[in-house]
Order: C-alpha cells, then sequence, then structure tokens
C-alpha cells in the first residue's frame, strides 16, 4: 500500500479515533491518576500513592458488592439480556411480520422511557404499603419487595430494558438468515424447535457472543436504575461496585465528595472491563468473526 | 391506627437523627475539639429502639422505602399517628399542593412536641443546623460579599421567609420584630427552640449523618441486628475520619 492508502484509511478511522481518544481513553487515564490522589472537594492533587488500593483491600464494604455486582451482572445477562432477548426475537419473528414490529416496538419502550420516569414507576409499583401497584393487585396490605427481594428487583428491572438490545440484533440476525434452510429443514419434517435448534441458534452465534460479550461490559458499569429504584439498599445489598464508586464520589449531598478513593475503585472496574474483553476475545474466537470470509459466495 | 402506622419517620438520611442520639444523653461532637464523636452506648441504644418499633409494628420495616409524598399524603389523611421527624417548615409545605391542608385544620389535628428525653434526668431535645456564611480571603469583593451576607441575614427579609416558609427566627431581635411577634404558628414553634441542639459544622458531618442512617435504616429492614450495624458503623467511621472522631 502506498503513502495515500494509509493516510485514507487513518482519515476514515479519524472519527471513531478521536471519539475513542477523547471518551474513553482520556477519562480512563485522568480517572487512573486520580485514583492515586486523595482529592475531595477541595479539587487538590495530593498524590498519595496507593492508600486507596490498600483502603479498598481492608474496606469492609468490599466482598459483599462484590458478590451482589456478580450476581446482578450475570444474573441479568444470562436471564434477560441473552436468554429473554433470544426467546423474544425468536417469538415476534416467527408470527407476521407486522405483528412481530408490534411486539418488538411494546418491548423497545422501557428503553425510550426517560430512567428517572422509569425509576419512579418501579417505586410505584413496589411500594410496600397498600397503595403501591403490585400490593394493591394482590390486596397485600403490606409487603416490603425492595428490602425482601433486592437482587431479584435490581435483576428484573434492568433486564427488561436490557432484553430490547439483545432482541432487537437477534431478530435482524434471524431475518437474514437465507429462508432456504427453513424451507429445506420442512421439507425434512424439522419441526419448529428442531429449525431453532439446528438451524437459527448455530447461524446467530455471533450475534450471541457479541450480546454476551458487550452486555457483560455494560452492566459491569451501569447503576443508574439501581441508584432510583433501590439505593443500593437494604442495608448495602444491592450495592454494585460502580453504585458504590458514584456514591463515594458524588452523592455526599453537603459534599464530602471522595473524588480520590471513587476514581480508584473505577479504575478497577476499568481493569476489570478490559480483563473481561480479553476473556471473550479468546474464548469467543472473535478473530475469526473479523476474518475475511475465505470464500466469497456471489 | 393501622398496624404500622403509629410512628414513621423520614425516609433518607439527615441531622434530624442527630436528634434521637441527643435524647438518650449521647453526644456527636466534642466542643472542645470540634472533633466528631461516635457515642457507642447512646448510638446503640438508637438502635435498638428502632428494632423496637419495628418489632411492635408501631413503624413499618420498609419505612426508608416509602416516598417522601406518600408519607406526607398518609400523614396529611391523619393516617399516622405521630411523625417522629417533622420540621417546622412542614407546617407551611402541608399548606400547598400535593396536600393541601388548610392552617385552620392543622391547628385543629396537628400538635408537636420535642423528642422527649430517652434517659432518666434527661432534657428534651430538637436539633437545628445554622449556617455559617464564609467570606473567602482571595474574594477581590469583599465588601460586596458582606453586603450579600448582611441582607441575607436581615431579619426583614429573613422575617418573610419564616412567615412563607414555617422556619424560625435567625437572629434574637428578629423575635421581637412586630411581624415575626404576631404570628401565632412561628411564635408557638419557637417555643421549641428552647430545647435545640446544634448539628456539627464539620466537613465530614454528612458523612456521619449518611453512613447512622445507612445503620437505622439497615437495622429497621431487617438486615442487621443492631450490635452487627453499630460495630460496621464504627468501623467505617473511624476507616473515614481517622483521628477526626472520637470513639466513646
Amino acid at each position: 500500500m502506498g503513502r495515500s492508502a494509509y493516510l485514507k484509511i487513518f482519515l476514515f478511522l479519524l472519527p471513531a479515533i478521536l471519539f475513542t481518544v477523547i471518551f474513553f481513553i482520556t477519562p480512563a487515564v485522568m480517572t487512573t491518576i486520580m485514583g492515586f490522589t486523595n482529592m475531595d472537594y477541595r479539587f487538590q492533587w495530593n498524590f498519595v500513592g496507593l492508600y486507596n488500593y490498600f483502603k479498598m483491600l481492608i474496606d469492609p464494604l468490599a466482598p459483599k458488592i462484590i458478590l451482589t455486582n456478580f450476581v446482578y451482572t450475570f444474573g441479568t445477562l444470562l436471564i434477560f439480556n441473552v436468554t429473554f432477548g433470544l426467546i423474544l426475537a425468536i417469538l415476534t419473528t416467527s408470527i407476521r411480520e407486522k405483528n412481530g414490529i408490534f411486539f418488538r416496538t411494546i418491548w423497545l419502550l422501557p428503553r425510550f422511557t426517560p430512567p428517572v420516569v422509569y425509576g419512579v414507576i418501579w417505586l410505584w409499583i413496589l411500594s410496600p404499603m397498600k397503595e403501591g401497584l403490585l400490593n394493591s393487585f394482590l390486596r397485600y396490605d403490606y409487603m416490603p419487595w425492595i428490602s425482601k427481594f433486592p437482587w431479584q428487583v435490581i435483576i428484573i428491572t434492568n433486564g427488561i430494558i436490557g432484553a430490547s438490545m439483545g432482541m432487537v440484533i437477534f431478530a435482524s440476525a434471524i431475518k437474514s438468515i437465507s429462508k432456504d434452510y427453513l424451507w429445506a429443514a420442512r421439507v425434512d419434517g424439522a419441526t419448529w424447535l428442531q429449525e431453532i435448534g439446528y438451524i437459527v441458534l448455530p447461524m446467530i452465534r455471533w450475534p450471541l457472543a457479541f450480546i454476551t460479550a458487550y452486555q457483560t461490559l455494560s452492566l459491569l458499569t451501569s447503576y443508574e436504575y439501581i441508584l432510583l429504584i433501590t439505593e443500593g439498599g437494604p442495608y448495602f445489598k444491592s450495592t454494585v461496585w460502580s453504585l458504590y464508586s458514584y456514591k463515594v464520589a458524588f452523592s455526599s449531598y453537603a459534599g464530602t465528595y471522595e473524588f480520590g478513593y471513587g476514581a480508584a475503585l473505577a479504575t478497577i472496574l476499568v481493569i476489570v472491563g478490559i480483563i473481561a474483553s480479553i476473556f471473550y476475545w479468546r474464548i469467543f474466537k472473535f478473530k475469526e468473526m473479523m476474518e475475511e470470509p475465505k470464500i466469497e459466495i456471489v | 391506627m393501622e398496624k404500622g402506622k403509629g410512628i414513621w419517620h423520614r425516609p433518607t438520611p439527615g441531622t434530624d437523627w442527630f436528634q434521637l442520639i441527643f435524647s438518650y444523653g449521647g453526644e456527636i461532637s466534642d466542643s472542645e475539639t470540634g472533633k466528631l464523636v461516635v457515642d457507642k452506648s447512646a448510638t446503640m441504644k438508637v438502635l435498638q429502639y428502632i428494632k423496637k418499633l419495628v418489632d411492635l409494628g408501631v413503624t413499618p420495616g420498609a419505612m426508608s422505602q416509602i416516598a417522601w409524598r406518600d408519607i406526607h399524603t398518609a400523614w396529611t389523611k391523619g393516617e399516622v399517628g405521630i411523625f417522629l421527624t417533622g420540621g417546622s417548615w412542614n407546617w407551611a409545605e402541608w399548606q400547598r399542593d400535593p396536600y393541601n391542608v388548610s392552617e385552620e385544620d392543622e391547628w385543629k389535628n396537628i400538635g408537636w412536641f420535642p423528642i422527649p428525653a430517652a434517659v432518666k434526668g434527661g432534657k428534651p431535645v430538637s436539633v437545628s443546623h445554622p449556617i455559617v456564611h464564609l467570606i473567602t480571603q482571595v474574594s477581590p469583593h469583599k465588601d460586596l460579599a458582606f453586603l450579600i451576607v448582611t441582607l441575607a441575614s436581615d431579619i426583614d427579609l429573613n422575617t418573610k421567609h419564616a412567615l412563607g416558609s414555617g422556619h424560625l427566627a435567625i437572629r434574637e431581635s428578629q423575635l421581637a420584630f412586630k411581624p415575626y411577634a404576631e404570628a401565632k404558628y412561628v411564635k408557638e414553634i419557637t417555643k421549641v427552640l428552647e430545647y435545640t441542639n446544634f448539628s456539627p459544622n464539620h466537613a465530614k458531618a454528612p458523612f456521619y449523618w449518611e453512613t447512622l442512617f445507612e445503620a437505622i435504616a439497615g437495622v429497621e429492614t431487617g438486615e442487621v441486628s443492631p450490635e452487627d450495624a453499630l460495630n460496621f458503623w464504627v468501623d467505617r467511621m473511624k476507616s473515614e475520619l481517622g483521628e477526626q472522631v472520637i470513639v466513646k
């Protein structure tokens, strides 16, 4: 390739490179550096070495939060973002196209709803008093849903939104499968379940792998709905690492903002995210997905 | 009263919680050094009191999950017996949307009292949080800043604010100021000031009341015992404040 070819490639990649540098690399580097300071509401860069990381090691909340994070991330991912998303995609592509679009649109509504509105709706549904939607429906005078089932609450409330992304990606992947395979299978007497198991699933393995990897990373850092609905409670039971980092850094109203410790906590998430990316890259063999096909069918 | 509607309180952290520590004879700051104080014995009694309220069915275990608006609605409808952490400003708040209680009905149905002493020989308590105005040394307009602070502390403007919002006087001279002295509600509620204690103006005080409330809500939901909540809280205070906290 000549110099002009490289220049062209560079120019094509430039917008993506700029975005990555401005919105990922710069904040990640700044967060990492800030994690070595004891910066608080006075915004002073006082470097304290590994102090925040030692503090993290003896932080009594850390083991509890790691467990919750694990349950939340993989619970939401496996039950909703992948499995439920896949079920919705299969069902809505198995019916008439017009009806399928209608149901997919309904499932997209929670994603279009502003997070605060979505959170308030859930607070009303789960209110412990008899006026709460669930309690009035079940005729309970009092039932503290959030205290009793904190993990289930954060998994369901996040999963209902999370499932729609998998649904859209899987549905379009299913629709792109050549109908010839399905017709051929039907001629051979395959049942609907056999069509799904032997044709559809193997043919959408890349989107499945992509959604699993992408949504793991996304769930690892998401906390807004947890903050709005359970506030991490009761007694830290639904506090995930990213929420803890946010609370340490920002939420102390009247302001003892611990940006240094909060940044160190966030840095751990960046490291875990990078390790998870490498793990998925290897286990799902994403390199093969990126390779040019060995034969081209025209 | 229905079960769980005997005594309600704010569902969030706040300086109000210091009142319970005071009522059990505890303290939250050291007057000599200005350091914050963790009074283990008094806090333990507060946590046990909270547990008792839930065990007796007086307060719902999920009190911290009830929205502010639902609390005020239930209260203004007369469904709740005592609102433990009310503020003087609630009087004005309940007169407005969406509660719309007339002042006449408030006088007829609502009374108040300072938090009673919880130990023999103790005194009833309430809490105030006076704000300190600071003018920075590097300000290029110190005179102007001083003028603004003077206006913010002016009895005329503060009386307007007090009468409209149910807040108390901020200066002794304001008590004798005619519009304030003649207003029935503020005149009566000012009597509670006799029992008041101050919330400390310490940079880490918000950490204190936020983590204290985590312990209270944890015990209330039954997620943790008073003993474990106290020990955990003391550890957090020590690791966060280091030498800035005295543990008794």
